[in-house]
């Protein structure tokens, strides 16, 4: 951020924000921050709280104490004085803040920074996938993609989650059937499944009607859900997947034989970047990101996200999602 | 089918390296390229040459994408040509506004293959033509 005078400059991929220190409520929107935490805001607000002590403590003074030079003494003083607090509350505010904005500004602009060269890198290797490769070339070549993918991955979770935070995560609710994009995930996880011969076994209990939500979302949610069973479950076991009513609402369970989640990690398990310490010894790929997204995702469209764990003996994880009756 | 080297791509993208993987692909698939580096350029070329399909990224030095877009979309003569937004900002916001403003499709780049991509410009074109 670079400030000239009165005017602040924000440079935002490639186009420049220029907003009046004056014009408050658009400096606190670039904040993302709600109106009460917003530095300038309380500068406001503070200002006028002093004011009211001066004149309060003035018209006390003048009533029932002392002579006026005294008086006048005594208000300039302790208006210097809450002056001196204010502004350095102010300012540690505008510091927070700022850090705050810069942080999701820069997960923002590096991540499609990154998007670049990895198309390129993507797109260049898809180019000779097809050339007379022998097979160690061959399978160096889809090494690399794997990896291509791991990170494309990353970077679009990386901005998912800044999207969040900046609360610009927009929706294309429609109506579709969640038994449907079960089934499609499910057929489409068995290719990760079957190498590990791991069954995934699904059930719909009830013919539930449509969903109000945006599909691309809750598909997320469902394949981030089912990886992690996949990930954590051992060779030769079942993953089972049902779709029930409850109430008012869709729940979709899914329960595997895993390795299970640690009891004092339940508490962190949907903060973002975070692993539980048993994965951690075991499979250190993902960046914790994932059940962080499903949880902001579900709730932003009513519904709920939790689960059941025991170490060496499996997870179920669940969420709801609140059924519309169509009239 | 016509043709394809009769169809005419213009490949309106700044990032050189994308834009010689497709385009050699593309060229090996039988359509003819155009290509420019930036958006002045993409405008004058898609006047001048009335290519058959656009290629369009939407970060791009002198006219951003959106620009490009609504002034072909504005001139007579490449009003109807086929623009495919290709690029790597998958905002909601970007999406909309590039539908909004007469895009065919809109592809993220990284979420495709070079195959993918050479495919949805092959539909489009033989949609096109029919």
């Amino acid at each position: 951020m670079i400030k000239i005078v009165s005017y602040t400059k924000i440079i935002l991929m490639g186009k420049e924000r220029t907003t009046s220190q004056f014009n408050v409520i658009q400096n606190c929107r670039n904040y993302d921050i709600p109106l009460w935490q917003c530095p300038q805001f309380l500068f406001i607000i503070m200002g006028l709280v002093m004011i009211g002590a001066i004149m309060l403590s003035s018209f006390i003074g003048t009533k029932y104490l002392m002579g006026p030079e005294i008086i006048v003494l005594a208000t300039i003083s302790i208006t210097i004085f809450l002056f001196i607090i204010a502004f350095i509350i102010v300012q540690s505010f505008e510091k927070m803040a700022e850090a705050n904005r810069m942080k999701t500004e820069f997960i923002n602009i590096a991540s499609h920074q990154l998007r670049t060269p990895l198309t390129n890198i993507k797109w260049g290797s898809d180019a000779i996938i097809n050339e007379n490769l022998n097979k160690d070339q061959a399978d160096s070549l889809k090494i690399i993609q794997i990896n291509i993918e791991r990170m494309a991955k990353l970077i679009s979770g990386l901005l998912m989650v800044s999207r969040i935070e900046q609360k610009r995560l927009t929706r294309n609710d429609e109506l579709f059937s969640l038994e449907e994009m079960a089934r499609q995930i499910i057929a489409e996880s068995k290719f990760h499944s079957d190498g590990r011969k791991i069954n995934v076994n699904f059930v719909a209990n009830d013919n539930l009607p449509k969903i109000m939500g945006d599909p691309f979302q809750i598909k997320t949610v469902f394949e981030n859900l089912l990886n992690n069973a996949l990930k954590h479950s051992p060779e030769n076991t079942t993953i089972n997947v049902s779709l029930a009513r409850k109430g008012k609402s869709a729940l979709l369970e899914i329960s595997d034989n895993g390795i299970g989640i640690p009891e004092e990690d339940h508490k962190y398990i949907f903060q973002k970047f975070f692993k539980a310490k048993n994965v951690m010894k075991t499979n250190t790929e993902g960046t914790g990101l994932g059940l962080f997204i499903c949880k902001s995702i579900i709730k932003s469209m009513g519904g709920d996200i939790n689960f059941k764990s025991a170490v060496g003996k499996g997870t179920t994880f669940w969420f709801t999602l609140p059924l519309i009756n169509k009239k | 089918m016509s043709d394809k080297k009769m169809q005419k791509i213009l490949f309106i993208e700044d990032e050189s390296a994308l834009q010689r993987t497709l385009g050699k692909k593309l060229e090996l698939a039988g359509y003819t390229i155009i290509e420019a580096m930036d958006g002045e350029k993409g405008i004058e070329l898609a006047k001048s040459e009335k290519p058959d399909l656009i290629l369009l990224d939407l970060i791009l030095p002198k006219k951003n994408g959106f620009d490009v877009l609504k002034e072909i979309r504005s001139f007579e003569k490449t009003k109807n040509i086929p623009v495919i937004i290709l690029t790597n900002l998958d905002g909601t916001k970007e999406v909309e506004k590039a539908l909004e403003f007469g895009a065919t499709t809109y592809l993220v780049k990284i979420n495709y293959s070079l195959e993918d991509v050479i495919e949805k410009i092959g539909k489009i074109l033989s949609k096109n033509e029919n």
